[in-house]
């Protein structure tokens, strides 16, 4: 099963938690002053060490220059690497089965442990990253520093090394107009929040990330704790606007549209995807109804994106094809989740 | 690369002399002929010898500030914003503690996690690091027993960690 199959705490608001640490070796230069040929190694090493069986669960390991361009871009879309990763050769990727535990090598840095988990999950997904820190520092010694922390390319990272973050669903903060006074805000906390899924869709979608920016002269349980505290702060407001408009006719009206598009429609384009998602989403934390769950609209949203259908099927490429098989695949995976509930 | 004496440009420095001109200060190479030249501490007439001079050198020293492990140069981390390896943190210190206390709006002191495999001595060092917060507080305060009593703590730490 994959980690956004799984019913999360939280979850009708928060879509899911990430972590992700900053790693590099004492011995080998960065990234950006590695060789090819060292850069190489480091892949190698780390591959071996996923060959050690000694992982909870099985890796699987993606030398980025097997990797068909429309692969490289459906793993950003699952978030499961960085926007610029598909654009460089020497680097790969780690990537458990369950797709929760992702490794990049040779990124930013040279290893980028990240830790994905489903709903509002900062501990579990914390604890999870740490042991495979120690894992791989006990291979490869990582760069450590008593003033500055774990050492990484850019000075941004330095300290934990950590970037904690969860990705709200908030369709009634963002329509209220109170994104702007959130940012400000977040940012006087060190953290910070950004629309998410396409320049444009962070509107469509209502999807946004919020997470900490400063990693120097804090611990690493202090930016949980209070990214945690931030986020049911966050969560609260939304609700009670949620609320508000739960027996006005004309929202419930434009959700059970919006179910009637997803459940049927012909052809669900790139972009409609995600406002459709959003909206039903927003349906089913309301109660509107229950034969659509939560985790189904997460899988919609992490395996139905326009690079993970054409990563699976070339024909995808074509837009149109694109949306009609797209409208297919959402209306099987919400009628099987409803026979066997 | 060697650095040229600043006075004669020939001969490769030995030592470097600071120059005081107002407020501005010069570090001024020199190779051994000229040190013996000047050595006598009337050197206030010179300045228009240095203004010429101590350009030319000055600028070679940065070139030859540059890592030893990766061959990173400060001025291409300050273009870049990346830096080269583990190692141009130390090479680099000083320039790079101002704007690692400005990007982070905090004291440059790392307080969570230590990597497992830079031993107990990280751990031992940050032992160190919050004894010694804790005795300047207590000589801020004048609790001078409680000073003594840390001062102790922090010797026997320091001095174990030498036999290690």
């Amino acid at each position: 099963m994959v980690w956004y199959q799984k019913e999360g705490a939280q979850d009708d608001v928060v879509v899911s938690t990430r972590i992700r640490l900053a790693r590099n070796m004492k011995t080998m230069p960065f990234p950006c002053r590695a060789t090819d040929e060292q850069q190489r190694a480091l892949w190698q090493r780390a591959e071996q060490a996923a060959g050690e069986g000694r992982f909870p669960q099985e890796f699987s390991c993606h030398a980025m220059a097997d990797c068909t361009q429309p692969m490289g871009f459906s793993l950003v879309e699952r978030h499961l690497i960085s926007p610029e990763f598909p654009k460089k050769r020497e680097f790969g990727l780690l990537l458990s089965a369950d797709e929760s535990v992702s490794i990049m090598v040779n990124e930013e840095d040279h290893l980028r442990i990240q830790v994905l988990g489903e709903g509002l999950s900062l501990q579990q997904c914390y604890e999870t990253a740490d042991l495979f820190d120690d894992f791989f520092d006990e291979r490869l010694q990582f760069a450590y520093d008593p003033q500055l922390g774990y050492l990484t390319q850019c000075p941004t990272n330095l300290g934990t090394g950590l970037r904690a973050s969860v990705m709200l669903h908030l369709p009634m903060l963002q329509r209220n107009q109170s994104m702007g006074k959130l940012s400000a805000s977040l940012t006087q906390m060190g953290m910070t929040i950004r629309g998410t899924y396409g320049e444009d869709s962070g509107v469509a979608s209502a999807m946004y990330q919020i997470s900490n920016q400063v990693t120097l002269g804090i611990r690493e349980r202090d930016v949980i704790e209070s990214l945690a505290a931030v986020t049911e702060k966050i969560i609260a407001d939304e609700q009670i606007l949620r609320t508000a408009i739960s027996k006005k006719p004309e929202w419930i009206d434009r959700i059970q549209r919006a179910k009637a598009v997803l459940e049927n429609g012909y052809l669900i384009r790139d972009n409609e995807m995600f406002e459709l998602v959003s909206m039903v989403r927003l349906g089913v934390s309301l109660g509107l109804w229950k034969e659509i769950s939560v985790r189904q609209l997460n899988e919609i949203l992490f395996s139905m994106g326009k690079y993970c259908l054409i990563a699976q099927d070339p024909i995808c490429k074509e837009e149109q094809k694109r949306a009609r098989i797209r409208a297919q695949r959402i209306q099987n995976l919400l009628a099987n989740n409803t026979k066997g509930e | 690369m060697a650095i040229l004496c600043g006075l004669c440009r020939k001969n490769e420095a030995v030592c470097s002399v600071t120059l005081k001109s107002g407020a501005e200060e010069i570090q001024l190479p020199l190779c051994r002929d000229c040190m013996q030249k000047v050595q006598s501490p009337q050197l206030y007439f010179l300045p228009w010898i240095f203004q010429d001079a101590a350009v030319a050198p000055q600028k070679e020293r940065k070139d030859d500030h540059i890592c030893p492990q990766c061959g990173m140069r400060f001025e291409e981390i300050a273009a870049s914003g990346k830096v080269g390896c583990a190692t141009c943190y130390t090479t680099f210190r000083k320039e790079l503690e101002k704007s690692i206390a400005a990007i982070h709006k905090t004291a440059v002191q790392h307080v969570g996690k230590v990597a497992k495999s830079s031993g107990a001595t990280a751990a031992k060092q940050r032992k160190i690091q919050s004894l010694q917060d804790a005795l300047a507080q207590c000589v801020k305060e004048q609790r001078f027993e409680e000073a003594a009593q840390l001062r102790d703590e922090i010797r026997a730490l320091e001095s174990g960690e030498e036999h290690v």
